[in-house]
């Protein structure tokens, strides 16, 4: 579904624009255009379903000038896959009784979105799922990050996102002392 | 995955030696954190040792309540096993729980307290109520020794007794519980004695029991089993219904709550 479109095709796109046309045009930082579901983009969107109701949609390309085209192809992209792999029952991310874990571990078709990813892709992604207010693709890049976590000592994980340790040596060795029971598999 | 160095602005190529990405923004690593898994404690401590701004996170004031909020149901770590009126022990249902020494009987635990005879019922050579309680937040090792009950030594052995130890705001229904384990708390004690059913409260903000009330006409044999927290009322088990013993949920549907006004909570019958 996305395209990236060239001038005169995106001149076009607005020939045919309609309030009522079933996609969205969105732009990224870089000026590539991407088409993608009003339907899809709205449910799973907050803010991309806020600017369809309030009408701030623009159809020569809704600028979004945060997003790269990497990341809003991801975008965009998850917005497909979602829209044709997920029933309606697995889309109640936000349940509202209080005994049930809101969250849902990914899907086995979302896991593998998150893989193919490099690490600069999916920290991209993960920003853009956060400014586009996508709650279900928030879990899923977080969740995979939070994965990449697992295991490993804070060492491992400093490497891993490139954090500087700001701690005293001395200061290490209390915590790990005061919180032993953390570190018993060390 | 391994980690590829982001490009820097205008190059084409990626090497190696291109400078490493820059870290997640502050407020996507509190999303990141908030998904970690609540049965595996252990994560967030080796996270919070990763730089002073995740420590600051993670210990933060609001991410406790967001981490609760957003798994809902709290994770079972373990659970306490009361050993005859022995000495308690611990059994830990999640492996990067903390293992928990104890060295005393268990009476209830809610809200992240514990609430504890200051010495196992099997050493004492007194009345179980003639030595004082203790609360103890297990997380973070902290103990409250409480006062003596406002009684005359030697006057107070109540042929049954049991005690609940809640967070303050609870018998009111004000409080969702998501953050409240380092907050006021209070411990109800109900016991039955010649006078008839008596209760004493104790407030941590005052640190003191309060006088005793007693409903008069009332007279149960309590069972010195865990408290159920109902509603906004704490109801405690008795001995001649021995279907109390199952879920609470049951009970309440099963049976009337008594509501014993004078002792200012509900008691099942």
């Amino acid at each position: 579904m996305e395209v990236d479109k060239g001038k005169g095709e995106a001149e076009e796109t607005r020939k045919v624009a309609e309030a009522d046309r079933d996609t969205v045009t969105l732009k990224s930082s870089d000026g590539k255009l991407f088409e993608v579901s009003k339907e899809a983009a709205a449910r799973l969107s907050t803010v991309l379903a806020g600017m369809i109701a309030g009408g701030s949609i623009d159809d020569n390309g809704t600028d979004l000038k945060q997003i790269g085209s990497e990341a809003l192809e991801n975008v965009v992209d998850y917005c497909n896959k979602h829209a044709n792999s997920i029933p309606s029952a697995a889309l109640i991310s936000s349940s509202i009784s209080f005994n049930t874990a809101p969250f849902k571990e990914p899907e086995e078709w979302e896991r593998k979105f998150v893989d193919r990813l490099s690490h600069d892709a999916l920290f991209d992604l993960v920003e853009a799922a956060n400014f586009l207010g996508m709650e279900r693709l928030l879990d899923v890049t977080c969740h995979k990050i939070s994965e990449m976590m697992k295991g490993k000592s804070p060492d491992q994980i400093r490497e891993v996102f490139n954090i500087k340790n700001d701690y005293t040596k001395e200061e290490l060795e209390e915590i790990r002392q005061e919180l032993a029971w953390a570190f018993y598999d060390d | 995955m391994d980690p590829t160095p982001r490009r820097a602005p205008g190059s084409v190529q990626v090497q190696p030696t291109v400078p490493p990405p820059p870290p997640l923004p502050v407020e996507l690593v509190e999303e990141v954190l908030l998904r970690f898994p609540p049965d595996d404690p252990a994560r967030l401590v080796h996270a919070a040792l990763v730089c002073r701004r995740w420590r600051g996170l993670i210990c933060g004031p609001s991410f406790r309540r967001r981490f609760r909020e957003f798994h809902r149901a709290p994770p079972m770590l373990g659970f306490f096993v009361n050993n005859h009126g022995d000495t308690s022990f611990f059994i830990r249902t999640s492996a990067t729980c903390p293992r928990l020494g104890i060295d005393s009987t268990v009476v209830d635990a809610r809200h992240g307290r514990v609430l504890l005879l200051s010495k196992p019922l099997s050493v004492l050579r007194r009345h179980p109520l003639e030595t004082p309680f203790v609360v103890w937040d297990p997380i973070t090792d902290r103990r409250r020794d409480l006062p003596w009950l406002p009684v005359v030594p030697g006057s107070f052995r109540p042929y049954s007794w049991n005690a609940a130890v809640l967070c303050a705001a609870s018998l009111g229904g004000a409080c969702d519980h998501l953050d409240c384990h380092s907050g006021p708390f209070i411990v109800v004690l109900v016991a039955n004695s010649n006078n008839g059913m008596i209760s004493y409260v104790y407030s941590s903000e005052a640190g003191a029991w309060s006088e005793p009330t007693s409903a008069l006409n009332s007279y149960c044999d309590l069972k010195l089993v865990p408290t159920a927290l109902v509603g906004s009322g704490c109801c405690f088990f008795l001995k001649h219904l021995e279907l109390l013993q199952v879920a609470a949920s049951q009970v309440v549907d099963k049976h009337k709550l008594l509501s014993c006004r004078l002792l200012g909570y509900a008691l099942m019958d």
